[in-house]
């Protein structure tokens, strides 16, 4: 999994499959575009105006449960 | 609602998401020339969208533009088959 955010558009990509096609996209709510390969598996995500979405949107925390 | 803008710049960001999605540059540039709809998403941002053929199966190519600023900047573009539920 790999997450970027992009100051100069404030958009943060969350792709979840690398190297897999994306066949095509829709908004779920505005602003929140999902990705998804041919057999309609998501595949990565996109959020518009992330600053304002995403608390702390330049820090990011990942924990394995136990 | 601004005039289809004359200059404009496609962001980095932009192009790897086009580039990711499979949509030909060029046509999100004609899109943003020519688009057949546009839409306020908010202050500052519109949708500029047409309906493409694409591998056979119709879609509605959909381009995000900050048109606040000079040159506008295009800050995504994405495709999708639900045409009707974007159509205006």
């Amino acid at each position: 999994m790999k997450v970027t955010y992009d100051p100069k558009t404030d958009t943060l990509s969350m792709i979840l499959r690398e190297r897999t096609p994306v066949a095509e996209s829709d908004e779920d709510k505005p602003g929140v575009i999902l990705d998804y390969d041919d057999a309609g598996n998501l595949i990565s995500l996109e959020i518009l105006d992330a600053s304002s979405r995403v608390s702390d949107i330049r820090k990011m925390e990942f924990q394995m449960a136990a | 609602m601004k005039p289809d803008p004359v200059e404009y710049e496609i962001t980095d960001h932009a192009v790897f998401e086009i580039q990711r999605r499979g949509i030909p540059l060029d046509m999100v540039r004609a899109i943003v020339h020519k688009p057949e709809q546009r839409l306020m998403v908010r202050e500052g941002r519109e949708v500029f969208q047409s309906r493409v053929q694409m591998s056979g199966k119709r879609y509605l190519i959909r381009v995000f533009v900050d048109t606040d600023r000079a040159p506008a900047e295009v800050v995504t573009v994405y495709r999708t088959s639900k045409i009707d539920k974007y159509w205006r």
